[in-house]
């Protein structure tokens, strides 16, 4: 019972990951917790369903949903980040700004989807929810495909920013902006494809989950944000590794709390590990100058 | 006023730069030729930074001028300042705490294909060996003199046309003030232009051939440095005469 919890916990930690290092990523580079980054689950996975409700073309649905997870993170970018950080360094309202901003453009997203689709979950246009079963225990396949294409694109996101120019240019906007232009790096360009990068991830682990759950709403962004923030600051934050540890702590956390407490108790014990991490490390597991 | 002549790099007329509501440039003139070092001296707080600043789009600046061989550089965002080949070495060094020295370098050199990074980073390694060991490791963890090389190396990888200097003496032991100057007399003997902005007025003067002196937000002095050298004036203010 234990083991198959753990092995559910760890692999559902992999969608996790997805969020936060999203949510690592944008912080560590400008500074702004974006509270709409995990609804770029939502904007994938409901642009999947309606169009393949259209079209019945499952690759023009994917094709689709990339573009438009693009656009609207472009959208969020040069119509509310950037113009509320322009304010930074003028008043208090330096951390508040883009955060109200951004809570503002996750409701936008959601009464959109809402609009379109209705206040409650529908069944995702894919599914991948049988179990295969090893040596006495049900694996989700579902779950095991997340966290196989999240471990996949974690290692080519941490070879990205570590080994490529484009990574060292993050990495440099991260630690120091005005160096960074002063070297010739357009910063505006830098965040902007950051945003859009993570938007992607995001939107990856939006699919994801409605792959291995079945289940997708309007709302499914409020709780992957909160499970993203806080594999985060339990990382460390601005760390690409200790976000994914974070998660992983968090999917065994809920594990064992499940096994032990009963599923009621599941996300209050993870906020008991986060506020014992808060007092006893309060710079998470890893500590990283910028993004890294 | 100055007026432009075709051997003008960077023609600067009448900038005012300043933060918020105080003015610390108010209108000054400056010019760098081709293959010229010119000094800007001056006391603590006369607006020698602010005026590189300015340039480089860092500093609200106001001009009848800024112009770099020929194109205006008014309004225009300092990355691409950088690009048209401004390199600015700033004051504090302003490196990536994070990187490593190799990383650090590379992002200069970034936009150069292969085998001419590798060349300029050759070419930086044998200007300071020091960075050749210690390729592998963390900036922060540099000492002052190792930075500031790797602050200048960084700038020369991108193949500047024109150097911008801000104090690149300041907090340095007199061995490795000589260990930087070194350096910048080599590459201002390869013919690449320098502006440099340095409280430490002899090691300047002997660098530059002319020189602007900068009191209060105003050039009160400008012409060869042996002129500006023997001027009373900076004999006593700057020169312990």
């Amino acid at each position: 019972m234990l083991l198959q919890q753990l092995i559910n916990g760890a692999l559902a930690s992999g969608i996790y990951a997805l969020f936060a290092v999203g949510f690592t990523m944008i912080f560590g580079i400008m500074g702004v917790l974006n509270l709409a980054h995990a609804d770029f689950a939502m904007v994938a996975a409901f642009t999947i369903i309606w169009a393949v409700s259209a079209s019945s073309q499952p690759v023009l649905a994917v094709v689709l949903a990339v573009l438009m997870v693009a656009a609207v993170a472009v959208v969020l970018d040069l119509g509310i980040i950037r113009p509320s950080r322009r304010f930074q360094g003028q008043s208090q309202s330096d951390i508040e700004l883009p955060l109200i901003g951004t809570i503002g453009a996750g409701m936008i997203l959601q009464n959109i989807a809402a609009l379109m689709f209705g206040n409650k979950a529908v069944v995702f246009s894919f599914q991948m929810r049988e179990y295969m079963q090893w040596g006495g225990l049900y694996i989700s396949k579902g779950l095991l495909l997340s966290a196989a294409v999240a471990v996949v694109l974690l290692v080519l996101l941490e070879v990205m920013v570590e080994r490529t120019s484009f990574g060292r240019q993050i990495r440099a906007v991260a630690q120091n902006v005005n160096a960074a232009r002063i070297m010739g790096i357009n910063t505006n360009l830098v965040t902007l494809s950051t945003i859009v990068l993570t938007a992607m991830l995001a939107g990856i682990a939006g699919v994801l989950a409605g792959l291995s759950y079945g289940l997708v709403s309007p709302y499914m962004g409020g709780t992957y944000a909160i499970k993203g923030l806080v594999a985060m600051i339990l990382g460390g934050v601005g760390s690409l590794r200790g976000a994914v540890l974070g998660s992983l702590v968090i999917g065994l956390t809920e594990a064992l709390a499940v096994t032990y407490f009963g599923s009621q108790l599941r996300d209050s014990t993870v906020f008991l590990v986060l506020l014992a991490m808060l007092l006893l490390r309060p710079s998470g597991l890893f500590k990283s100058p910028g993004v890294g | 006023m100055v007026a432009s002549s075709p051997a003008d790099m960077l023609l600067v007329r009448n900038l005012h730069v300043s933060y918020r509501t105080a003015e610390a440039v108010h209108g000054i003139d400056l010019r760098v030729r081709a293959g010229e070092a010119v000094a800007v001296v001056g006391s603590n707080g006369a607006g020698k930074s602010s005026t590189l600043r300015g340039i480089m789009g860092l500093a609200s600046a106001l001009a009848d001028e800024i112009s770099f061989q020929g194109g205006d550089l008014r309004r225009m965002p300092t990355y691409r300042i950088a690009r048209l080949g401004l390199g600015f070495v700033p004051e504090g060094r302003e490196l990536f705490p994070g990187l490593n020295v190799a990383e650090e370098l590379l992002l200069g050199g970034r936009l150069l294909r292969g085998p001419q990074r590798r060349q300029k980073l050759d070419e930086v390694f044998a200007l300071f060996p020091r960075l050749a060991e210690r390729r592998k490791q963390i900036c922060r963890t540099l000492s002052g003199g190792e930075q500031q090389m790797l602050a200048l190396g960084r700038v020369l990888m991108s193949s500047p046309r024109l150097l911008l200097l801000d104090e690149p003496s300041l907090g340095l032991s007199p061995l490795l003030q000589d260990a930087v100057f070194g350096a910048l007399r080599h590459l201002r003997d390869g013919g690449l232009a320098m502006l440099l902005v340095e409280q430490n007025v002899h090691r300047a003067l002997a660098l530059c051939e002319r020189a602007y002196v900068l009191e209060l937000g105003l050039i009160t002095r400008a012409g060869p440095s042996g002129d500006v050298r023997a001027d009373p004036q900076v004999q006593k203010a700057y020169l312990g005469g």
